[in-house]
Formats: structure tokens, sequence, C-alpha cells
């Protein structure tokens, strides 16, 4: 029975320091009557996978790229009771260990890279010619089609021209492969209905290069008219280069086994990057267990580096690896210990490992300290991996990775290339981090003018172009606000014609936390196909007569009307995709009327949704898990937090580290 | 007792039983099944098909083809067309037709309506199969698919993506994802082109065997220390990490004659093409007996420009009537046939024992809906190809009536694949009498 304490204080002094002292104790130990959650064992996702074995091998291999999509939960990837594994995961994390080895210690070749432009997209040049049935780029007399690439590393590489012809005269049709301008090949192109696939093979040095498919020999006799039809332009390399061992070697190899002796040497190894790999010590057990694999190669006959090799394996192919794992000792709520408070900062702030200055601090006890892990968090917020807020956190609230989805339709925006696709993702990304990683006040992304353009995209905006190479920042007084960039324009629109519906369903989801409820039953996406000309405005007034549909259409139709003056890739319009006049006046009900986008976005900052949703799309993802009913006193107490601090978004992120939620979680029976 | 002694007892039992198995059709399946093991292949197209320019208008042998089914032609003796089968358990009044016909596409069951993290699901067809039979081959099954997944979560009316990325599940809560990739299919199938010694390579073999016997342990300790939801999800990795660990050391399709190493960066048509032919490779060197194909996700807006169809293929479904996007609808659904029947054509041209690749393996073809505007799970749009070693006699066109539950169909095939059960899914309780003929 535990000792118990009664006394009726009648001294206010007494009073006043005994609640100092609760006080103090709560600032500690957490508020014993709140409930902080719980966060299963949380699988690495693809970006948190990329960006760990980055800062622990010091590589530029992002082995994750080819892991199955992660699966999504509450609008996030990183939720921990969604994130599955399948035997699939498992042979590609041994796929991916193995190639992390290789590039440790050198062996192996330089993975080669295919780069491929299709002729008729805007990244190929040509002299003359046309686009050919949407797929390709007719060549009708003598003249050639080209492409620049960049090539980082010297090496043989082949240069592939998928092309076929239209046959006429007593000759097949002639395609010449030229490299910088010189002849490298001459191939005939005999094929007729489909592209065949020819290629060369050349050794190239570092630098920038143009390849073309060039028609050499034109033939015209009408209605006899040969001509060459030129699919797509490849080039991959480089081939057959073995690798050098890794610059940045000593981060793994951390002792010469020549020096200190090949088995203290490895032990040292599983130490050091064990506790990396780990996100904590290991246990001496452990230690042992990855001796055993460098001995059983060992005595095999293998190497000191084959040696290694399976010892390192074990390290990324260990559950302590895969996951972040958090056990439970006990039911009921306990505070983490360092580590557990380490590699959540790290996977929150940079999507990664924690490094080793976090460790220490872990390791001396010294992160228990709410104080130093604020001014942890402080500090990782300054380094450049809070990157990955932009990327993964912003990328999935404010769409930043969202662009990536844009698919306008060749034939109805001949404009559109990779090229200005690349433009508008690096764009929002800019603008988004511009605002974010200052520390303004979050609501600035919906009424700043400060955003980033390069030539491209100056010109697709309409606006003058910026000086010299690159991205610019620029100020674009007409077009304010993160919903007016064209990425997210394209990404929230049919692949030919815009979507008020997609737009406005977005912003209330994802802005406000407001998502509509899908369409109740039997109700068709009518905008997919209005049967005669009919204003999309009228489309949209046409549906909200059934009151089964206005319920949410009502919400979101306006905001998706105030963007009517953007097209289906964010250009500037005065004519709809029906031929009507745009008009860009709409309401959100029960906050307010505007025209157009600037209006629109200075009316959601008035909705008092906004910062609320903020604080919560930011405590999900800080967390991994869905916010639960026992989190709402948390979730009030951060939006308070919030206001007072003029809503700065990095205030926000060191308020939700310090918060009981972030700092406690509760246990579950084993 | 030693392992000879108990093989040698399984293999009795499996003698012993036979002729007391309940059907004609079970005992022809095994006959030929001596020279030449039956393989299952669950194919899926998105976003329904038009059926009207699909279902023939005769019954039986020698049925007539539409627009959509012209890419038969060649293969019309190996195909059955199946009309009027339902998965009644995706209908629900409220939107969310194509996860929902997508999540339970193979499971036959109702999925629950979730962006969150309690998903839940049965158990796929193909999944069953698996387990009863995938011991007997490297890969126990294969899931193959051509879209990657987006990289942000908005999916579907409400519903999780993993309902509209999947169509294998391992249990309720653990869909199977796809491989998209066809060069890692190639080495997952074939093992990496390497440049290792002999010597080398068994070194490392024993590190790897080191390596996941350890994984394995360390896995069941920390379960000791977790929380029941925890537990769950290591749960997933234990099980992962086994079947990993069986293949470990194997020297796989290696020894298969194989086929070029794919090229990267392929087209969409090229993609399908591929991923179909290390399909019908893996089933040839016997590396699976049961694999799954998804050739979109759950309404897919691929764009179909290469055959002069501008615009997304989900927002084309929803075509209210109008002639223009039914007649785009109509193309599609006649290239993704197409690419079907060269799947056949590809498998029935491969030896295999005394026939084809064709003869011991039984293709199904579905969609989640019937058509895209209808959104209907009523009369899905089914092809079957092969006959997997006598279960099925192809060439006909079958129909069915009353919304008889596509989960018959699986069941007939699990009983031909020797599975013990008698129900599948939720509705699935009678097999269908008529398929072998």
């Amino acid at each position: 029975m535990p000792p118990t304490f009664s006394r009726s204080v009648t001294d206010p002094h007494a009073c006043e320091e005994l609640l100092t002292l609760w006080l103090t104790v709560l600032a500690c130990k957490g508020d014993p009557t709140l409930d902080p959650g719980r966060v299963v064992a949380h699988r690495l996702n693809r970006a948190e996978y990329d960006n760990t074995v980055r800062d622990l091998f010091g590589t530029a291999l992002r082995p994750a790229r080819d892991f199955p999509a992660d699966d999504f939960g509450v609008g996030f990837d990183n939720i921990a009771e969604v994130l599955s594994i399948s035997p699939l995961h498992v042979e590609l994390y041994d796929h991916a260990a193995n190639a992390l080895v290789d590039e440790l210690f050198g062996t192996g070749l330089v993975p080669p890279v295919t780069t491929t432009f299709e002729a008729e997209s805007g990244d190929v040049r040509a002299d003359l010619g046309s686009v050919w049935d949407v797929t390709g780029w007719v060549l009708w007399t003598e003249g050639a089609v080209q492409s620049t690439v960049w090539i980082t590393d010297a090496g043989d590489y082949t240069v592939g021209v998928d092309a076929f012809g239209q046959q006429a005269g007593d000759e097949v049709v002639r395609m010449a492969v030229r490299v910088d301008g010189a002849e490298v090949a001459v191939f005939d192109v005999p094929a007729v209905d489909a592209p065949a696939h020819h290629e060369v093979r050349l050794a190239l040095p570092a630098g920038s290069h143009t390849i073309a498919a060039a028609f050499t020999n034109e033939y015209k006799q009408p209605p006899a008219d040969r001509n060459l039809i030129v699919d797509r332009l490849q080039i991959t390399g480089p081939l057959d280069v073995p690798r050098v061992p890794s610059p940045s070697r000593g981060r793994v190899l951390t002792c010469d086994p020549a020096e200190i002796g090949e088995p203290e040497c490895a032990e040292q190894i599983a130490r050091t990057f064990g506790r990396r790999a780990f996100r904590r010590p290991l246990t001496e057990p452990e230690v042992a267990a990855k001796m055993r694999h460098y001995g059983v190669v060992r005595e095999a006959g293998g190497s000191w580096e084959e040696g290694v090799r399976a010892l390192l394996q074990g390290l990324l192919l260990s559950p302590y690896f895969v996951y972040r794992v958090e056990p439970d000792p006990w039911t009921g709520p306990r505070a983490l210990n360092g580590y557990e408070l380490a590699a959540r900062l790290s996977y929150f702030v940079w999507s990664s490992t924690p490094d080793d200055r976090l460790l220490d601090l872990a390791q001396s006890g010294a992160l228990d300290d709410p104080g130093v892990l604020a001014a942890e968090a402080r500090r990782l917020l300054d380094d450049p991996r809070s990157e990955a807020l932009v990327d993964n956190l912003a990328g999935q609230w404010l769409g930043v990775r969202k662009v990536d989805e844009a698919r306008p339709s060749a034939a109805v925006f001949p404009e559109w290339d990779s090229g200005l696709h690349a433009s508008m993702r690096t764009e929002i990304a800019a603008f988004v981090g511009n605002v974010l990683r200052s520390n303004r006040s979050a609501l600035e992304l919906f009424t700043t003018d400060e955003t980033f353009v390069d030539a491209r995209l100056a010109r697709h905006y309409g606006i003058p172009e910026p000086e010299g190479e690159g991205f610019a920042a620029v100020r674009i007084p007409e077009r304010p606000g993160l919903l007016a960039r064209a990425g997210l324009l394209s990404a929230l629109a049919y692949p030919t014609r815009t979507s008020p519906v997609i737009r406005g369903s977005w912003i209330l989801g994802n802005m406000l936390c407001a998502q509509p409820p899908p369409p109740p039953a039997g109700v068709l996406p009518f905008e997919d196909a209005p049967s005669e000309p009919v204003s999309m405005r009228e489309q949209l007034a046409q549906h909200r007569e059934n009151p089964a549909c206005a319920s949410c259409h009502d919400q979101m139709d306006g905001l998706g009307l105030a963007l009517e003056g953007y097209d289906a890739i964010g250009r500037s319009r005065t004519v709809d995709d029906y031929g009507f006049p745009v008009d860009t006046t709409g309401e959100l009900p029960n906050v307010g009327s505007f025209d157009g986008a600037a209006e629109m976005q200075r009316t959601l900052v008035s909705d008092p949704r906004l910062p609320a949703c903020m604080v919560k799309k930011v405590f999900t993802y800080a967390l991994g898990r869905a916010p639960t009913a026992t989190d709402d006193p948390a979730l009030a107490q951060l939006g308070t937090q919030f206001a007072a601090s003029g809503y700065r978004f990095e205030d926000l992120v060191l308020d939700v580290v310090g918060s009981q939620a972030f700092r406690w979680r509760s246990g579950e029976a084993p | 007792m030693n392992i000879g002694r108990r093989s040698f007892l399984r293999g009795a039992t499996v003698a012993l039983a036979l002729p007391f198995l309940p059907s004609a059709l079970s005992r022809r399946t095994w006959a030929q099944a001596v020279s030449s093991p039956t393989r299952m292949l669950f194919y899926y197209v998105p976003n329904g098909i038009q059926t009207d320019w699909f279902t023939p208008d005769t019954v039986g042998p020698n049925y007539d083809l539409k627009e959509i089914t012209a890419g038969l032609d060649p293969v019309r003796q190996h195909v059955s067309v199946l009309t009027g089968l339902a998965n009644l358990q995706a209908e629900d009044p409220v939107a969310g037709d194509h996860a929902r016909g997508t999540g339970s596409f193979l499971t036959c069951v109702p999925i629950r309506r979730t962006t969150g993290s309690d998903i839940a699901n049965g158990i796929s067809v193909d999944q069953v199969a698996a387990n009863a039979k995938g011991h007997e081959s490297l890969f126990p099954s294969l899931q193959i698919g051509i879209q990657p997944g987006g990289n942000t979560g908005d999916c579907t009316a409400g519903y999780s993506c993993a309902y509209t990325r999947n169509i294998a599940w391992a249990g309720p809560t653990t869909p199977l994802p796809n491989l998209t990739d066809p060069i890692l299919l190639f080495e997952r199938l074939f093992g990496a082109e390497t440049t290792l010694d002999p010597a080398t390579r068994l070194l490392r073999a024993r590190g790897r065997s080191s390596v996941l016997d350890e994984v394995l342990a360390e896995t069941v300790t920390l379960q000791s220390r977790i929380g029941a939801g925890d537990r769950a999800k290591l749960d997933q990795y234990l099980t992962a990490v086994r079947e990993v660990e069986v293949r470990a050391g194997s020297l796989g399709g290696g020894a298969c004659a194989k086929g070029e190493m794919p090229r990267n960066e392929l087209s969409y048509p090229e993609h399908v093409s591929v991923m179909q032919e290390l399909l019908v490779l893996a089933l040839q060197c016997d590396l699976t007996r049961v694999a799954t194909f998804m050739l979109g996700e759950a309404a897919s807006n691929q764009t179909y420009d290469f055959i002069g169809v501008p615009g997304a293929h989900h927002a084309i479904s929803h075509h209210q009537g109008q002639a223009q996007l039914i007649a785009d609808l109509v193309q599609i659904g006649a290239w993704e046939v197409e690419r079907f029947a060269e799947l056949v054509a590809k498998l029935a041209d491969t030896p295999d024992g005394d026939g084809s690749l064709l003869d011991s393996t039984l293709v199904c073809w579905s969609s989640e809906i019937e058509d895209g505007n209808a959104h209907s799970h009523r009369n899905l749009p089914v092809l079957l190809a092969g006959s997997g070693n006598g279960m099925h006699l192809p060439g006909r066109h079958l129909v069915y009536e009353n919304e008889r539950p596509i989960a018959d169909l699986f069941l007939s095939l699990l009983q031909g694949f020797e599975v013990d059960t008698d129900t599948f899914g939720a509705d699935g309780a009678t097999p269908i009498a008529d398929l072998a003929g």
C-alpha cells in the first residue's frame, strides 16, 4: 500500500508552493489524467527508409523507390497501424541491403540509368515534322529530332531509337543516329506498323550530350511518300563500369582490421553502426548474434569484408531496424525513454534516423529534460534535413506530392511536357518551404504573392522571365497563395478540363479538415460528361437543386468555382472549358463570399477551422497515428498555443514535440 | 520419427484418399496432374466493360464475337465467356463501388469502409489456393501489377487505398502488394545478373541463412515485450521472413531457360506485354502455380492516347450514354481483351508436359464492376481460359441466372485445385456443375 499524505493547507504561501511543485511535476512527468495515446510498431515507410540509409551510409541510392507504394490512413503514409508488410517487402529489403553493402565496399558495377525522351513531347526538339498519331513524331522530309542529356559518369552508353517508317520507293527508310552532331550509326528501318528498337553502343565522356535521330533518304513521288516516324529516344548507361569503394565508407567501417584485429574491428562496427541502425545501443546478446553471422562466413572461408557484409545485413533486416518499436513493460501510460524520444523527433522533423548527437543525449539522459528536447527540435528544424517536412508533411497535407499526379492529355494540352511539370513541382515545394521554414505565420500560405519561377514557368504564368538560369524569387500580385499554384491546379483537374468539385473537395478536406462524404446512392458524377453545352457554373447549380447533393456541394462548389479563372494546367483564362465566360464568384457558407482565388483564400484564412485543421494535420503526422477523442484536450491546448504564437509553423512543431502525446505512450498488456 | 517415413506416410494418405473424392472432375484433375501441376491465374481489368459490346448473343460453343471480344478470335476455342455471375458482397447503396468491387474482387466478402487504420477484408481465393499448394513451388503466389500506386492518399469515396490497389489478401488486414517493376520482377524470379564466383555465392547464402534465422528469433523475442496491437504488426513480419527463408539458397528460376532481362522505361503497352511474358515464364519454370495480375488500379485514370483515346479511363467510363465516350470505352475494352488474348496465346504456345501450359492453367479474367456508368456488381464480365487439367471445358458461352455468386466459380476452382473446402467467401456454397462440360 503506498503511503498517503493528507494535511490541510491553510498557509496561502504553502498552497502556492505546492501548486508550483505540482505544475513542475506535470511539466516533467506528464499529467496522469491525460491519455497520451498509443502508436503501434511503426514500419519505416519509403521516404523514411531512403532517408535513413542516406544518413547511415552516406549513399545516393534510393532503394525504397522500388518498394511497393505505402498504405495511407487519414491522409498520410506514415500511420503506423496502416503500414503493412509482405514477403515482397522482405525480399526488397534484402535486395536493398545487398546493394548498399556493394556500394560500401565498391563491389559490382555502377548501376546504369535509362533516360527516355518521347519524340512528341516538349523535351525533344525537331527541325521539322509533326506529331504522329499522338505517340510519335513524323519526319516527312530529311530532318532530325534531338534531345539533350546530362551524364555524370563517363563510360559506355547505348543510345536507342524506337522508330518505324512509311515505306515507298525501292529503298527501306533509313535513319542516322547522331551524338553531338557526329553520325554514330545508320539503320534501315523496315518496321511499318509499330516502332522497332534500334540501338548503338559508344563511349561518352561526362557532361552534356545531344542525341538525335535523322531521316536521311527522302523519297516522294506522290502519292508515294517515304517518311520516318520516331517514337522515342533513349540513352542507357554507364555500362560495365566497376564501382570504386564509397567515399563515405568510413562512416560505417569505423576501424581498420589490420590495426586492431579482424574480429575486434567487426565487433566495433557491430556496436557503432548497430547503435545507429537500431537507434539504441545493442545488448550484449545482440552483439553476439551479429558476430555469429560474421563467424559463419569466416569459417566458410570468406574474407573479412564478406563477414562484415553478413553482419550488416543482419542489422538491416532486423525488426529493430525495419520497425520503430516502443515496448510496453506494463499497461498504462509511461514516459518514453531518451532513445524513443530521439527517434520520434528525428522521424518527425527529418523523416530519418537520429544522428549521433541525439543518440548521445539519449544515452546521457539529457533528452528527458523538456528544455533540451526543445533545443534539439530547434536544431533539427535548422538542419537542411528538415526539408523532409516539405516533402512529406506538406507533401501530403498541402499538395506538394499531389503535383506528381497531374496527367493532362497531350492531345488537349500540347504545351504540357515533363520540363514544365518538373518546374511546377519545384515551385510549389519552394513556395511552401519559403513560408513554413522561415517560421512565418502559416496563414501566409494563402496570402503571400512571393513565389519562385524559372523561365518556363514564367511564360506559363504570363509574367516576365527571370534573369539568369534556374529559379528566382518573384512576386506575382495577381496570383497569390498556395491554391493558385499551377502544379496544384493541374493535379486537381481532369486530364482534359477543370473540375471545381475536385478542387473544392480537396480544399475542404485538406485545408479545413471537413472532407465531404462520398456522394449518396444513385448519384452520377454529372460533370464528367455534360450532354449539351452548359457552363460549369450552371451544371453545378442544377446539381445543387437536389437537396441530397446540396448539403455538400454548397460547401465545396464555391471554393472550386473561385479557381475557374485557371485552366486544367493552371493558366489564367477568361473562358471556361465549355466556351462560357469565367465567373469566379462564390461563397463559403457561414464564413464569407468572394470573387476569385485571392479573395477565396482570404476567406479561408478568416475561417477558424483553418488553424485548427493545421494543428490536427501536424499532430497526426508527428505521431503517425489518427487522433482520437481523447486527444481533443491536447489539440485544443495546441490550438491555443498556435494562435498565441501568431500561427508560426515552426513554433507549432516545437509545441507538438513538447506535448504529452509526443513524449509519452499508453501501454497495452503484452 | 524420421523424415523419410513421414513423407512416405503423407504420400500414402493422398493415394488412399483419392478414390473417395466426390466428383469425377477431381479424379480427372489428379490423373492429368501427374505430368503437369494445375495453375491458377486471376486477371483484373479496371473500370468495367461495356457488356453490350462484349456478351455473345449465342450460348454454348462457337459463340459470336463482339467489338470488345474481337481480339479473342485466334484463341476462342481456349476461352469461355461467363455471363450473369455477381459479386453481391460489393453492393452497397453508397458510393465507392470501385473500391468495394476491387477489395472484394477475389475475397467475396464485404470490406469495411474506412480510410483509417482499421481495414478489414477476407482472404482471397488465390491465397486460399496458395496456402494449400504454395509450398510445392518456389513462390507460393505472385502478385503482378502495372500501376505502382500513387504518392498521396486520396483513393476513393471513403475507402482505403489498400482496397483499390490490391486484389490478393493473405488475411483480413494483410493485402499483398503488386510488383510492378519489370526488372525487379525478373530478378526476383531468376536472380540478379551476377558475376560472382560460385564460392562467394555459397558463402553469401550461408551468411544470409544465418541472418534470417536470427531475424526470426529476434522477432519472436521482441513479441513477448510488446502489446497485442504491435504483436499483430510483427506477426506480418514473421510470416514474411519465414516465406523468404524457405526460398533462401534456392537457385530460383536460374536453372530454367530464361528470357532476356527486360528493358527499362517501357511505355504502358510495352510494360503490360513484358509483365505478361514474365508471368508466363514464371509458370513455365514452375516458380509459382498461383498468380494475380492487375492491369490497373481500381478506377484507373490511365490514358489511352496510343490508341487514339485521349482523356482518362475512369473519367470516360462515366459515359452517361454519350456515343463518343461509349465508343472510346469499347476501344479501350477491345485493347484490354487483346492483351488477354495475347496471354492466352502465349500459354497455348508454350509446351508443358505432353501438352501446352494452357492445358494445366486456368485463367479467370474480370473487372470490379459491370460497366463504368452503372457501377453494378451483378452481371460481371468474366472470361475463363484454359482447362486447368480438366477443370474447365473452354470455348463456350455459359449463362447463369439469379445473380449466381462468382464465389461459386471460385469455389469450383478451389475444389479443382484439390483444396478441401465446400464454401468460399460469404456466398460461395454451390460449385458450378457445367464448368467441366
